[in-house]
Parts: C-alpha cells; structure tokens; sequence
C-alpha cells in the first residue's frame, strides 16, 4: 500500500487546533493537558503538563507565522491580567508561550525579552486522506532566542510589610 | 485546574428567589428630584487570597448586590447620588473615589487579612480616608472576629488607623437579604460621615 502524502495550503482553525490537541505530550511532554474550565480562544489553547511549572499558552496558525506570535501574544496579555486573575479562584495564568508556526516568527527575538515564549515549527500534511501534522524541533540557538527572564514581581504582601509588620501578621 | 468563574456559581433558583427584591426594582420610575442624578464611585479593594473558598461570598457578587442594595435604601446623602461600586485588583492604588471611604474585602484567613493590611497600608497615604473591612469565607464567627481583630489592631498599631469593622458577610442563603441589608446602612452611614467630615 502506498502513503499518499501532500502538504495541506489551507486547513480549518478547529482542524488545526484538534491536531494540537493530539499533539500535545509531542509537545509539551509526559502528562500534557488541556487546563479545564478554560474558554475556548481562536487560534490558541492553554495546556499543562507534567514537565513544566505553571501552563502554557499554545498560539498557532498553519501559514502565518507573525498571526501566530501576535494572536499569543495578546492572549498572554489578556489572561495574564490582573483583572483576569481577580474573579477567578485559583486561578494561574499561563507563564509561557509556545508558538506554533510554519516559519520563525518575525519579531519573536523583541518580545522574548518580556515574555518566556519560544516556537516549534510545524507542517500540516494529508496523509492518505488523513490530516497530521509534522512538528519540526528547532535548533536550540537559531529558535530560542534565549528569553530575558521578567523580573519576578514581588508579591504585594512581600514589598511593603515590615519586620514588625511580619511579625504581627504571621498568624491570627 | 478549577475556575469556578466560568460556570454560574450561586444563581440557583433558591438563592435568587431569596434575594429578588433586591434586583427588581419596585420603585416609581419616575425620579422624584429634578436634577439629573450623580453617579458617585466607591472603591472595593479586593484583599480576596487564592484560596478564598468557593462557598464563601464572590467579589463580582458582593460589588453587584451592594450596589443594588446601596442604591435601594441609601438615604438622602448628599442629593441623592447613584452609586457604583468598582472592584479594584490587590496592590492596585489607583483609585478614582472622590469620598474619603474605600472598602476592602477581604478573605478571612491569613492571606487575606495580610493582603487588606498592605491595601490599607498602600492607600493610608491620604490622610482623610476612611477604611471599611468586610470579610468573608471564616468557618465560623469566631474564625472571622479573630481576622477582624488582628487586622485592626494592626492597622491602628502601625498605621495609626482605625478600621471601621463592616463584619463577616456569608454566600447567600437564607439569611443574606438582611446581612446585605445592614451592610449597606452601615456603609451608608460611613458615607454619611465622610460627606460631612
């Protein structure tokens, strides 16, 4: 039996992201998730797994590398908020984006100084009818602009209290 | 992961047939004064700790039926104003309250009495305001009197600030209408004193 293999041009968002989806311990490793409870957000998803701390926001798009970074990019921002955290109990943003693009995203060396992200190539193929989808690892120095670790935000509590205050505050 | 915002906590039917007055308004419609009314905005600092418990009161319910509840029975304070009350995000300082009143509210363990302090600290700047503590989640009265205390003492220790306790305010149930009830004229009635202080 012969493999008919073609690249796919054009290919539905839900398509795409059900093969993230699929793909997701290929990319994130051993116990990758989708977080539950999460809305459901075009062109991205959030998952976790066993291998890193906190989640990851996935961003992608078959064709448009820069749409990709973007789209994360805004969906950092816009779950990251501190409006976003105030309703939500236990609520996590994501601490890292993955982009999954056809291309190195323009612009990604800019942004990773004030976000942890990094991008995996991908292509779309149609294999004997099927879809699948080829993740590419990257070479280490040409994708991953090694990120400029943010400054970690001290917690409110940490930055104004006093030794005295510490003590007084320390149990009820 | 577990995001209960996402799903719409504490609008079953029993809680809202308890609570229905306070969102259908059986007033006239038409305005008894002249004047256009005034919105006034009053500040809730959310002092709310990752593990503010599911069954305890909600910020985006508490800032919702206060507001109702403010505009249902609040006196004749300075012509009759409409209020909005706006949460505020923790460590947050900016605030747009034209009153010298911000209430925070708290969740009642450690972390929230901590995170009300440092509000309190944060936004003790301005001399005049005054601060009004509520809380929510304590497993009983005790529990909460304890975090009210604590955060008081404290307050006046270090900030020389007096703390207007505004008590303990459980989820909805049976007895919510009239919990809400007396924290809105207490909240009246420190607005009340800050418009004529």
């Amino acid at each position: 039996m012969s493999l008919q293999i073609h690249a796919v041009a054009e290919i539905d968002l839900s398509d795409l992201r059900s093969l993230v989806v699929d793909n997701l311990v290929a990319l994130l490793g051993d116990g990758a998730r989708l977080v539950e409870n999460m809305p459901q957000i075009d062109g991205c998803c959030v998952a976790t797994s066993d291998m890193h701390d906190g989640t990851v926001l996935l961003s992608f798009d078959a064709v448009d590398a820069q749409r990709a970074l973007l789209s994360g990019l805004g969906w950092m921002d816009r779950l990251g908020s501190e409006t976003a955290a105030l309703f939500l109990q236990d609520y996590q943003p994501p601490t890292r984006l993955l982009v999954l693009a056809p291309a190195a995203p323009p612009g990604l060396t800019l942004f990773s100084g004030s976000c942890n992200i990094s991008w995996r190539h991908i292509q779309v193929l149609s294999v004997n009818g099927e879809l699948g989808m080829v993740i590419t690892p990257v070479v280490e120095e040409a994708a991953a602009v090694a990120p400029i670790r943010p400054e970690r935000r001290p917690t409110i509590v940490e930055s104004v209290l006093n030794p005295e205050e510490e003590q007084h505050f320390s149990q009820l | 992961m577990h995001n209960p915002a996402w799903r719409p906590a504490q609008l079953h039917t029993g809680r809202l047939a308890s609570i229905q007055h306070h969102f259908i308004d059986q007033r006239p419609a038409v305005r008894s004064t002249a004047k256009p009314r005034v919105i006034h905005t009053l500040p809730v600092h959310m002092a709310v700790a990752a593990g503010h418990p599911a069954q305890a009161l909600q910020p985006q319910y508490l800032v919702d039926a206060l507001t109702r509840q403010l505009n249902i029975q609040t006196p004749a304070v300075a012509q009759r104003p409409d209020w909005r009350l706006e949460a505020v995000p923790a460590g947050c300082r900016a605030t747009d309250a034209e009153q010298g009143l911000i209430l925070i509210f708290a969740t009642a363990n450690l972390e929230g009495v901590r995170l009300a302090y440092t509000a309190i600290k944060m936004l003790s700047v301005t001399p005049s305001r005054r601060f009004g503590v509520l809380f929510s989640g304590a497993p009983d009265r005790e529990f909460a009197q304890r975090c009210q205390e604590r955060l008081a003492a404290g307050a006046r220790r270090f900030l020389g600030i007096r703390v207007h306790e505004l008590g303990h305010l459980s989820a909805p149930g049976p007895d919510f209408s009239a919990d809400l009830s007396r924290l809105a004229g207490e909240v009246s009635r420190l607005l009340e004193n800050s418009f004529s202080t």
